[in-house]
């Protein structure tokens, strides 16, 4: 098996390449100890079979960027797993010269490199011509023209990928080292580096030894004494060697390439617009508006299907099967924990693919430089807007989106505040809440109450976001990024295939993922629920029939009676009581308790959970569980249960605390540990907790 | 002499070079050389962020990243 990797400088139409070369045949992973995405694919031709890698996207192998780092660093150590025997160097032809760069740099590493050329389609249009024979003359290396979006000219691609791994020929080098660079080379014992490294590898790798995790510490002490004792002055040798390749490569240009016409006028009437400094954030606005109504509204029709089918399915199993133990576990057990991943899906699915569409066409590179400044206050990222505001129907989807933020610090900071933002899951519990705090039909002029208590939990949560992330930003380690400098491409139709496969590869990954931490919680809540202490349930079960027998209930009645009194003495019960001391003093009794903990499977159990514990059936809707929980007394106070202050605390609560185990489960698979997770549900817990003590505790006293 | 950020938007200046070594090494690499033309499309409304064509490119930097760029 031959290992290739896929380099070339962002916007490049690599990916677009890779998805063409490899199809559905690709994994994503991620790179050791950092969540960037780690594509890799299997191409076979001609009894040849190829793995595919595509690297991040770079322009110098000298990074500037957390990312750019593991491109250099992967090229560098013939160590890596992921050390190619080959490179498919990828460019765009309208910026050749710019892109040549790295071309020249692989090419001074010794590595045997393919150049490909991407988008014929659209330079022709250009007016770019460009002699490939006469390119791949002054080069020395095979140049190949295809088409990434109508895969024009890939089977004669994929025949040099095979006639080339017969014959690896490593390229003559293009830069050749400075005195000085040639010196501190000498400076350092030639046995410490791999012997596949070329002269300008070593180099490279005395200036970059901090950075290359898989040097000893030994070799990367020595790089760094050597370049101290010297006083190499690494960067001005990087601007050196830079502005020397470009010398270098500026006449070869010359005789290759032929320009006529401005290119780019599109994109530059495009952004009169997109990016105009009023209408721009507007425009934005809108659009993150249209994705948040998508996933918000436009997924809850697979969402209720999905429901529906498993709904469906528990019912079938709960007739087929006789009562015992395991259909209880097969209906609320598994098929709930199946059920509840399986339900992500539409909001993922949806939010990816209109995602990647404004990737694909080169806007989302504008939202960042609209937004770079504002989020950067908060340590954040111009596209932390975007994960925000999709936090607003799910958090789920919207953390997973935050993978596209190249920096680890921003995009951690981005992952840790976006539960904040209130979510869909949080309105059924503020429905039942709100007309505890102000009655139905109160009005402050033309705005009805409810409504603006509604909007002032918005408020809140996004509020608490920000303020979370200037509470965070000290805890979270690396920089935030030194510098914006990025490119804004020009727009471009999108690949539809590249979408897709997005989408596909998302879902995938959050179902194999993140699905099985859900779904272990899930059976952990059922098992919580439906067992308790010895024969604790069934003792409760038959005191509460014998009791309803006496009463001559209706058994709809009665029915709801057993489970309530059979939550009570579950596991569930047991704790919820246990922890009736803590949470008292934010206002809240038992049953309450019970409702926290089971609703840390989905903040909108918690009513399915009031509705069994006040013994309303488990076909209630949020007024009636509403109008129960209304009547419930307080036995301290004689006055109702949820009173103002309790009614307060309650929706604080549910604003703050981290009361959902999918998003765990997502924290967990997109920071790859398990400290980011409970860090963050200790984090929004705790301030859950504060929160309502102090809102109880001041309002109870008036 | 001047820097990137005194220009008005508009107006076509050459690039002469970088006061910060790192921010020239990046826009280096992104192909923007000393000599090339270089000007400020727009700026964000808060004046932040630039919106800066240079070397045939469109590139978003900040504030005080276009200070360090030298033009004349």
């Amino acid at each position: 098996m031959i290992k290739v990797a896929l380099a070339g400088n962002p916007n490049s139409g690599k990916t677009t390449l890779f998805n063409r070369l490899t199809g559905l045949q690709q994994k994503v992973g991620n790179f050791p100890g950092v969540t960037v995405d780690r594509k890799t694919g299997v191409l076979n031709h001609r009894d040849c079979e190829f793995q595919l890698i595509d690297l991040p996207g770079t322009y110098s192998l000298h990074p500037t960027s957390e990312d750019e780092r593991i491109t250099s660093s992967i090229l560098l150590q013939p160590d890596d797993v992921d050390y190619p025997d080959l490179v498919l160097y990828v460019l765009d032809v309208r910026s050749l010269e710019q892109q040549l760069l790295m071309l020249t740099q692989i090419m001074d590493l010794g590595l045997p490199v393919i150049l490909t050329v991407t988008m014929i389609d659209e330079w022709a249009a250009d007016g770019v011509s460009l002699k490939k024979e006469r390119l791949q003359q002054l080069l020395s290396c095979p140049v190949h023209f295809v088409s990434g979006k109508t895969g024009e000219n890939l089977d004669d691609l994929k025949d040099q990928l095979v006639d080339c791994s017969s014959d690896l020929q490593k390229p003559a080098p293009f830069y050749s080292l400075q005195q000085q660079e040639q010196f501190i080379l000498e400076q350092v014992p030639e046995d410490l580096f791999h012997p596949k490294l070329s002269p300008y590898g070593r180099l490279v790798t005395i200036e970059h030894a901090p950075e290359l995790k898989l040097l000893t510490k030994e070799h990367r002490d020595q790089c760094s004494q050597v370049v101290k004792d010297h006083q190499f002055n690494s960067i001005k040798s990087q601007v050196h060697e830079t502005m020397a390749r470009f010398e270098q490569i500026q006449p070869l240009m010359d005789k290759v390439v032929k320009r006529s016409g401005s290119p780019q006028s599109m994109t530059d009437k495009i952004d009169r617009v997109v990016s105009h400094p009023y209408i721009g954030p507007i425009i934005f606005i809108g659009v993150m508006l249209l994705i948040f109504q998508a996933i918000f509204s436009w997924a809850t029709y697979p969402m209720d299907g999905i429901e529906w089918v498993f709904a469906s399915l528990s019912s079938s199993v709960q007739n087929l099967l006789p009562d015992a133990w395991y259909t209880s576990l097969i209906t609320e057990g598994i098929l709930a924990g199946l059920g509840g991943v399986l339900v992500f899906i539409p909001q993922i699915a949806i939010l990816f693919l209109l995602l990647s569409l404004l990737e694909e066409v080169g806007y989302m590179s504008r939202a960042v430089y609209l937004f770079d400044k504002f989020m950067s206050r908060f340590g954040m990222n111009g596209r932390s807007v975007v994960a925000m505001v999709s936090g607003g129907a799910c958090a789920i989807p919207a953390i997973m989106s935050a993978r596209t933020i190249a920096n680890p610090k921003e995009r951690l900071l981005t992952i840790l505040v976006t539960p904040f933002i209130p979510c869909s899951a949080r309105i059924p519990v503020y429905i039942v809440l709100v007309g505890f705090v102000v009655p139905a039909e109160t009005y402050y002029g033309p705005f009805n109450a409810q409504g603006l208590v509604f909007m002032g939990l918005y408020v809140f949560g996004i509020v608490a976001a920000f303020g979370g992330a200037l509470l965070l930003r000290p805890f979270v380690s690396g920089q935030t990024s030194g510098f914006l400098m990025i490119e804004l491409p020009d727009y471009r139709s999108p690949s539809w295939s590249t979408m897709l496969l997005t989408v596909k590869n998302k879902v995938g990954a959050f179902v194999i993922e993140a699905g099985k931490i859900i779904f272990a919680i899930s059976i952990v809540l059922w098992f919580m629920a439906s067992y308790g202490p010895g024969n604790s349930i069934e003792q409760a079960a038959e005191a509460a029939a014998t009791e309803a027998q006496e009463m001559q209930w209706e058994p709809s009645r009665t029915e709801n009676y057993i489970a309530a009194k059979k939550i009570e003495a579950s596991y569930a019960g047991h704790l919820g009581k246990w922890i009736e001391p803590t949470i008292a003093p934010l206002g809240f009794d038992w049953k309450i308790g019970i409702a926290l903990l089971t609703s840390f499977a989905a903040r909108e159990v918690f009513v399915g959970t009031m509705a069994t514990i006040y013994s309303i059936g488990d076909t209630a809707d949020e007024l009636s569980v509403r109008d129960r929980m209304a009547k419930e007394i307080n036995p301290k106070t004689g006055g109702p249960r949820y009173d103002l202050a309790t009614s307060i605390s309650l929706l604080l609560f549910f604003a703050l605390a981290m009361q959902c185990m999918s998003t765990v489960a997502v924290v967990k698979k997109e920071t790859n540990s398990w400290k980011w997770p409970i860090l963050q549900f200790v984090f929004m817990t705790g301030l859950a907790y504060l929160a309502s003590l102090i809102a109880y505790q001041i309002l109870s006293q008036i | 002499m001047s820097q990137l950020v005194d220009v008005k938007p508009g107006e076509k200046k050459t690039l002469m070079g970088f006061e910060n070594p790192m921010i020239g090494l990046r826009l280096l690499s992104m192909g923007i050389q000393p000599g090339t033309e270089i000007w400020v499309r727009r700026t964000t409304f808060n004046g932040q962020t630039y919106y800066i064509h240079a070397g045939g490119k469109n590139i978003a930097v900040r504030k005080k990243e276009a200070a360090s760029i030298r033009v004349q």
